[in-house]
């Protein structure tokens, strides 16, 4: 199974973004292998940036998603999907990693509103 | 005559000039464009009002018959449609209505269901008809109860269409079909930056429109030098009056008093003074 955190550097002591959709790069990781990946989203300008995002965890066979936010329509597809998706915290990718398989990290509890005018 | 009423600038009474506008006419019928919040009906209430809901087509997915090939995915230029790993999933708010995933499906797996938006209440106050769009929250497509509400009332001679703020496309949508626009605007930077915006897409749309000056101070202003330099006809300037703000507050039609009344048949007249100027 993979876990993606959406980075804001393409290392692994980035700090975690702001943001869910509209974040530049992600940190995949498989968590049997220990095999990092980083990619690029195409997605964090122009409209539906949240539900391709989502559509990119799917594609990618994306088990888990540690986030700080996300919106309304990422969390439906996100769950439709099956991938279960944590709260951040203000951390950077690696200790987040860490925090995930401790168990300490809760379940993103409420889904932003979405801002259509952004 | 059929008569838009917008602004640009919120707040600045588009409302107010179009309810008394239609109150002093007869055979007249008001229409609240602004559907995502309609406050016409605040002024011109209707007794049991005939409430019809609007509908837009959307895919329904037979999940047993789609093979997952993506072909509708693909073609949705507004990402309404994902794959979940196992299913379509359908997102309403995105849709853009086109029908074009039910045609393009390989497998005939996508029929259109209907999916309410709003609805339309038609009514009448005193003599004056009355028609009031309303957007359900957290819909886009706005435009389809404007255009739902000017086809049913395309027959009727004389109209006031009351449009949302701004200049989005329900703005366009409210003005396409009307002989004159009244542009309401105040003497403040934000009412004469945002008329200019107006003055631009009526321009666009080669609509004859004027100006109202509401809250007007006695004095020069910029929306005056605008248009005396850009030659824009003032249809009136209404004085900031703190007895007419609070009549209009309470929801009172203000052209019920004579002295108010005299106002608004001054702009209709000045409007179709314009129109005439117009057609010759």
């Amino acid at each position: 199974m993979k876990i993606a955190i959406p980075v804001e550097q393409k290392k692994m002591d980035s700090m975690v973004s702001a943001t869910f959709g509209r974040t530049e790069y992600f940190l995949l990781m498989d968590l049997q292998t220990q095999e990092v990946q980083f990619l690029d989203s195409p997605f964090c300008r122009g409209q539906s940036a949240g539900i391709q995002t989502a559509q990119l965890m799917i594609d990618h066979q994306v088990g888990v998603v540690v986030t700080a936010r996300c919106g309304e329509k990422a969390v439906r597809l996100l769950n439709a999907g099956n991938i279960q998706i944590f709260q951040a915290v203000k951390a950077t990718a690696q200790e987040n990693l860490e925090f995930y398989r401790a168990g300490t990290l809760a379940l993103l509890q409420r889904p932003d509103h979405v801002c259509i005018y952004t | 005559m059929k008569i838009a009423v917008l602004s640009g600038k919120g707040g600045t009474g588009k409302t107010f000039v179009s309810v008394n506008l239609a109150y002093i006419q007869e055979q007249v019928t008001y229409i609240d464009c602004d559907v995502e919040v309609p406050n016409g009906h605040l002024y011109l209430p209707m007794k049991e009002p005939a409430v019809q809901p609007v509908y837009l087509p959307v895919p329904s997915i037979e999940d047993s018959l789609c093979t997952g090939c993506r072909t509708c995915i693909d073609f949705c230029s507004f990402h309404a449609l994902c794959w979940t790993g196992s299913r379509i999933l359908h997102f309403e708010q995105n849709c853009h209505n086109c029908g074009g995933c039910s045609i393009v499906c390989p497998t005939k797996a996508i029929s259109e269901k209907p999916y309410s938006i709003g609805n339309i209440c038609t009514g009448s106050f005193e003599h004056v008809g009355v028609m009031s769009g309303s957007l359900n929250p957290g819909q886009m497509q706005g435009c389809a109860i404007i255009r739902k509400m000017i086809a049913q009332t395309r027959d009727l001679k004389n109209l006031v269409l009351d449009c949302p703020p701004g200049d989005s496309c329900h703005v366009v949508q409210s003005i396409l079909e009307a002989d004159l626009c009244i542009l309401v605007t105040e003497p403040t930077s934000f009412g004469a930056s945002d008329m200019r915006i107006c003055i631009d897409l009526l321009k666009l749309y080669n609509k004859p429109f004027g100006i109202i000056i509401n809250k007007s101070l006695d004095t020069r202003n910029q929306i005056k030098t605008f248009c005396r330099r850009h030659n824009v006809k003032i249809l009136a300037e209404i004085p900031l009056q703190p007895e007419l703000a609070s009549l209009n507050a309470s929801g009172q039609i203000a052209a019920k008093n004579p002295e108010y009344r005299r106002v608004f048949e001054r702009i209709f007249k000045n409007a179709q003074a314009l129109i005439h100027q117009q057609n010759q």
